[in-house]
């Protein structure tokens, strides 16, 4: 590309930001979108009304992008190379060592638990999911030292955990669609919604929280360990 | 049973990605069958030919998970997916039967079904953020489809795949912001009253940048020059996926919004037709001198493409219904001409180069007749389905004032013939003698065999299929 | 769409049945079973051949009788097919397909746009008696380029020369008459179309008067000749429609005869070239007789068919321009026919070595008869040309007043070619500029357009990027600034 075309590109954009940024910021705006959160108690039980558009309202959306997750552990696990590699030769303090064996137990149980609370505090499934990845990739780091990798799940477990998560969504979506009529139907299923707050409630929601939360967590697990391993 | 054909749309899509464990499941060794895929496709083709009374009475729609739109996800069920679907399911059959290797089969298999589940969504779904869901799915299995080759030309192609499928996909998501911003919804359905309601440049600039994103996905001028360069590095057997799924589910997607917003069709017409025209000359002109069998493929795809949209852009409906009519047949004798290249590497040849390109010696006039058909109909020589619906874009297009569109589409045929003679030469006569070592599957039937009959026996019946075509485009309109 | 559908259902099933069509359709049909007997008598062709000849000439005789532009679409497509197969089968196909293809789907190209713009505009696939209304420069583009019209005759002239000698008995049958058929049918009758018809036969005239070679030689000739039926079919008078139709029919039967004299003449003197060919008139008296009978009929020496349609076109044509643009051509006509009978048959020196190359010498007495027949068809249908073509005046025929005027100009013409012929052909070969110059400014103005392009096309995906960066903000643009 020419300086000149380059020059006429950057300008255009320019040009533009400021257009766009202008009218967002002065436009009126004639119809603001539906507000979800008044609507999530009554109809799904969840408090955390992100929850309850993710895993219920718009849970197709979810599935796809749990879905996108699986695909690219799945490509990235495939495309890298299969060579092993010893990349740590250095030899970590043991500070490091044992500080990682006392903190990994906690950092899982705390993904757990943003998983399980999903639907009545910040987090779920994929906040959650992210922070298990965290421990198994630091475990992984950690102890694979020269040439000899430990993982916490063995990388064919992974695809077996991975595959498992995806047909339970897929089957507590037709459990939905078997007792109401509606694929991933979460309320209308007859499923008690519980009372608002507690572990136990908002239907099928906290089930989807952890499944996604798995998969997640498998997913980037593998990602990072496959990056991690070329 | 009346609920579960309510619930068709969200059945199509969840199938195929059932499909996923499936294969996992189904599977011992790394190789596995092709049995499972083949029944995943099975069922969806059965499910849509059951349902097709129902789609011509009304369309079905659907509420996912219950929830009307604007609260949840809205689908649609209707001609035009029906008509899309059962093309693209023909495609991915043949792309199972084509994938002969044994290595990577079962990771293409599960891409391939990936890839069904995401096109399948685009083509059903109502709202548009389950649309940038589907566009990430269908996309990124498509990068991977494109660098499984694992060589440096594939890694070569999938990376530019990559950098302009992600800038197409940052554009329809600022896209979608944009909108549901300012009009408050993103359901296609009750998107127009709002869109035209709402003040300032904002909507109108986000609805373009949809469809430029489109516009990339789908390879038009000056979108388009990343479409030769990756067909060329992925094997026959993807580009064949990407020419005819990928881009009939994208064509599609481009029709459901257009429709949804027409007022700004209306006004974004003349851009649409110059894009289309523009498209139409620069696929032909740079498909003469391809040294290359896919990359001339690539570029005949962007001049086709160009017809359909050439029609659409003109906005009546027997147009719009001969456009989409003709990125139909596009899609399957495209996507044929890809799966013929396969065997092409049964000579044990690997080069595309056009001078080297030689068919197996097993078949070989089986080959050649096959190439000579579905060249006839890329070029629109009768008596195949490619005239037909050639024919129908010029008359529709001319219908509609378009006149220099109508010329342009029928002089481009002129042009194919030269490009598609040189590769039918090449074909005839061999300059090269054959390699010695046949490939794996040399004794196999060509696969685009189905296509082809296809092209041949449909050609029969084109005028129905355009009415078929003409009733889709008749329900997407009233729905809005 | 069913609309379509019913209205060609309807149309197709009531044939246009018209004295016109009838008269081509059975030309076309009779010469070309003509000419497939020939080239089984005179030489093997495969199995593919065939299939290929008998499509292109059977298409060619239905053609006439499609009513609808579908049909004519589809039997228009259906003869070049039947063409292409018959070339394939040709030692050099893929030349041949070059040349001849591309030209062919051009033409199919242009024609049915056209038709899509006229039915666009009239809204009936019908094809309207009077001629086309829109769409008829796309469709005139179309029917020139099938016609071989002088700068789009390049096909015609690459491709007759280039193929084995039956096999261009067969291939002139049908596509140029095709061509002139389309005029007649597709076209309204005008002055312009009278003057073009005698432009072309006057300027390919100039073309084959240049040329020393047999075959150039006669397709020159066969444009200069569908330049008469042009100016016939293409005027707006009902009486010159009539006579360049039956020019038509008369150009099938003499021309074809010239290309199977052509064709036997070559292996027996074993030289293409006009001016080293000799001594035909000592070695064939059949031969030789049927030569002068062609030349004769070409250049309307009476009682010969081609006098009767030449000299009805001079006397029903409007334009004064194209009536004497056609007798020039006339007696060029006749100077080059002179010539060709002069070197090939009648000069006196010594024969040279014959040769035998086998083909062409299979069966003499067969394809000798055929020519004998088709001398006598020549002359038959000068003497009684009504009962050819019932819808001629009454006034067509041989009388003594007509038979002395029609004598002249041939007679200056074969003047010419012993008196001046020398000065003319130099200042010819000066003057008109050859057809591959043409061809090669074209094609390095095409290669250079195209290389243009593709050097945008590097391959870098920044650039790519930039591409569709701009693409996106003109259409914002466009946006924008829309009302």
């Amino acid at each position: 590309m020419s300086r000149i075309s380059a020059a006429v590109l950057v300008s255009g954009i320019i040009v533009f930001g400021v257009i766009i940024a202008f009218e967002l910021a002065v436009a009126p705006r004639t119809a603001d979108p539906l507000n979800h959160a008044p609507l999530t108690l009554r109809d799904t039980g969840a408090v955390n009304a992100v929850s309850a558009i993710l895993f219920d309202y718009r849970a197709l959306d979810t599935l796809g992008e749990a879905t996108v997750i699986l695909m690219t552990a799945t490509v990235v696990a495939f495309l890298t190379p299969r060579a092993k590699a010893s990349m740590l030769a250095v030899r970590l303090s043991s500070i490091v060592l044992y500080g990682v064996v006392l903190l990994l137990p906690f950092i899982t149980i705390l993904g757990i638990a943003v998983m399980a609370h999903g639907h009545v505090s910040p987090g779920g499934g994929f906040t959650g999911g992210v922070i298990v990845a965290t421990s198994t990739v630091f475990y992984a780091v950690v102890y694979s030292v020269g040439g000899q990798q430990s993982y916490v799940i063995a990388p064919a477990a992974n695809k077996l955990i991975e595959n498992t998560a995806m047909t339970a969504f897929i089957g507590v979506g037709l459990l939905g669609l078997g007792l109401a009529g509606s694929f991933l139907a979460n309320a209308q299923t007859g499923i008690p919604l519980g009372t608002p707050g507690e572990l136990l409630s908002a239907g099928t929601i906290p089930m989807l929280n952890l499944i996604s939360g798995v998969k997640v967590g498998v997913g980037l697990g593998i990602i990072v360990m496959s990056l991690f391993l070329e | 049973m009346n609920s579960l054909l309510t619930e068709l749309p969200v059945l199509l899509i969840v199938i195929p990605l059932a499909g996923v464990p499936l294969l996992y499941f189904t599977t011992r060794s790394g190789r596995g069958t092709a049995l499972p895929a083949l029944a995943v496709i099975l069922v969806v083709v059965t499910l849509l030919s059951f349902s097709i009374r129902d789609a011509m009475h009304a369309p079905v729609v659907t509420a996912a998970g219950g929830w009307q739109p604007d609260l949840g996800i809205g689908l649609q069920f209707d001609l035009l997916a029906v008509a899309a679907m059962l093309v693209t399911s023909l495609i991915v059959a043949q792309a199972i039967l084509s994938h002969d290797e044994t290595s990577g089969a079962q990771h293409f298999r599960t891409l391939l079904m990936l890839l069904y589940a995401g096109s399948n969504g685009l083509m059903l779904t109502q709202d548009l953020f389950n649309a940038y869901v589907f566009i990430e799915i269908t996309s990124i299995a498509s990068y991977a489809l494109v660098a499984s080759r694992q060589d440096k030309g594939g890694f070569e192609s999938a990376f530019k795949y990559v950098v302009m499928g992600s800038f197409a996909g940052l554009l329809v998501l600022w896209g979608i912001a944009g909108l549901y911003l300012t009009t408050g919804t993103l359901d296609m359905q009750s998107l127009a009253p709002r869109f035209d309601a709402a003040q300032g440049a904002v909507p109108a600039l986000s609805a373009a940048a949809i469809i430029a994103g489109l516009l990339i996905k789908l390879g038009q001028v000056p979108f388009h020059a990343w479409k030769a360069d990756s067909l060329s590095g992925a094997s026959y057997t993807v580009s064949a996926l990407l020419s005819g799924v990928t881009t009939t589910a994208f064509f599609v997607l481009l029709l459901r919004v257009l429709s949804a917003l027409p007022s700004l069709t209306l006004s974004l017409a003349p851009v649409l037709t110059t894009i289309a025209s523009l498209s139409i000359i620069t696929g032909h002109l740079m498909a003469l001198r391809q040294p290359r069998y896919s990359r001339l493929l690539a570029y005949s795809s962007v001049a086709h493409i160009g017809y359909g949209l050439l029609a659409v852009s003109s906005g009546a409906v027997t147009a719009i219904a001969a456009g989409l009519f003709h990125i139909l047949v596009h899609a399957i004798m495209k996507s044929s001409l890809f799966f013929l290249g396969r065997s092409f590497l049964h000579t044990g040849n690997r080069s595309d180069r056009l001078e080297a390109i030689v068919f197996p010696e097993q078949y070989r006039k089986l080959h050649v007749t096959l190439y000579v058909l579905l060249a006839m109909s890329m070029i629109g020589i009768p008596p195949v389905l490619g005239f037909t619906s050639k024919w129908y874009a010029v008359l529709e297009t001319a219908r509609a004032g378009y006149h220099t569109g109508a010329v342009l589409i029928a002089l481009g045929g002129a042009v194919a013939l030269v490009y598609y003679l040189r590769v039918g030469i090449q074909l005839v006569h061999p300059g090269l003698p054959e390699l010695s070592s046949p490939g794996p599957a040399s004794r196999r039937l060509p696969v685009p065999l189905a296509g082809t009959a296809l092209i041949l026996l449909l050609a029969v019946f084109s005028d129905r299929l355009l009415a078929f075509c003409v009733q889709a485009v008749v329900q997407l309109l009233e729905a809005v | 769409m069913s609309g379509i559908t019913a209205a060609v259902l309807q149309t197709v099933n009531t044939p246009h049945i018209e004295s016109g069509a009838i008269f081509v359709s059975q030309a076309i049909l009779l010469f070309g079973l003509l000419a497939l007997v020939f080239v089984a008598l005179h030489t093997r062709r495969s199995a593919l051949w065939w299939v290929g000849a008998i499509v292109h000439i059977g298409a060619g005789a239905l053609l006439p009788y499609t009513a609808d532009m579908v049909s004519f679409f589809m039997i228009w497509e259906l003869i070049t097919v039947g063409a292409a197969i018959v070339l394939v089968c040709e030692p050099d196909a893929h030349g041949l397909l070059r040349r001849y293809l591309p030209w062919q789907l051009l033409a199919a190209a242009l024609l049915l746009s056209g038709f899509a713009l006229h039915f666009a505009e009239s809204g009936s696939v019908a094809l309207p008696a009077a001629g086309v209304t829109a769409g008829r420069i796309l469709i005139g583009i179309a029917v020139a380029i099938k016609a071989a019209l002088m700068p789009l005759h390049l096909w015609m002239v690459g491709t007759y020369a280039r193929v084995r000698p039956g096999t261009a008995v067969v291939l002139s049958a049908v596509a140029t008459k095709i061509g002139v058929f389309g005029v007649y049918r597709l076209l309204p009758g005008s002055i312009s179309l009278e003057i073009l018809g005698g432009i072309m036969a006057t300027v390919a005239v100039l073309y084959a008067l240049r040329q020393n070679r047999l075959r150039p030689f006669l397709a020159f000739h066969i444009i200069s000749q569908v330049g008469y039926m042009i100016a016939g079919v293409g005027s707006a008078a009902a009486a010159a429609q009539i006579a360049g139709l039956y020019h038509l029919g008369n150009h099938i039967v003499y021309k074809g005869l010239l290309f199977m004299v052509v064709a036997l003449m070559v292996p027996m003197t074993g030289t293409p070239n006009i001016y080293s060919t000799r001594g035909m008139g000592r070695r064939s008296f059949v031969l030789t007789v049927a030569a002068i009978a062609g030349a004769l009929s070409i250049s309307g020496v009476p009682p010969f068919n081609g006098y009767i349609s030449k000299s009805l076109l001079q006397y029903s044509l409007v334009s004064p321009v194209a009536i004497h643009l056609l007798t020039i051509a006339g007696i060029g006509t006749a100077l080059s026919f002179t010539k060709f009978l002069w070197h090939g048959f009648l000069r006196p020196g010594p024969l040279p070595q014959a040769h035998d190359v086998g083909e062409g010498l299979i069966a003499r007495t067969g394809t000798r008869t055929i020519t004998v027949a088709l001398s006598l068809l020549c002359l038959l249908m000068g003497l009684y040309p009504r009962s050819f073509f019932a819808e001629l005046p009454d006034s067509a025929g041989i009388t003594q007043q007509s038979f002395e005027s029609g004598l002249v100009w041939p007679v200056v013409g074969a003047a010419l070619f012993f008196i001046l012929y020398g000065p003319i052909l130099r200042v010819l070969l000066v003057t008109l500029p050859g057809s591959t110059t043409v061809m090669n400014l074209l094609r390095s103005a095409g290669t250079r357009g195209l290389q243009l392009m593709q050097r945008q096309h590097t391959g870098d995906i920044r650039r790519y990027l930039g591409w569709a960066v701009g693409g996106t903000m003109l259409l914002w643009t466009w946006v924008l600034l829309a009302p």
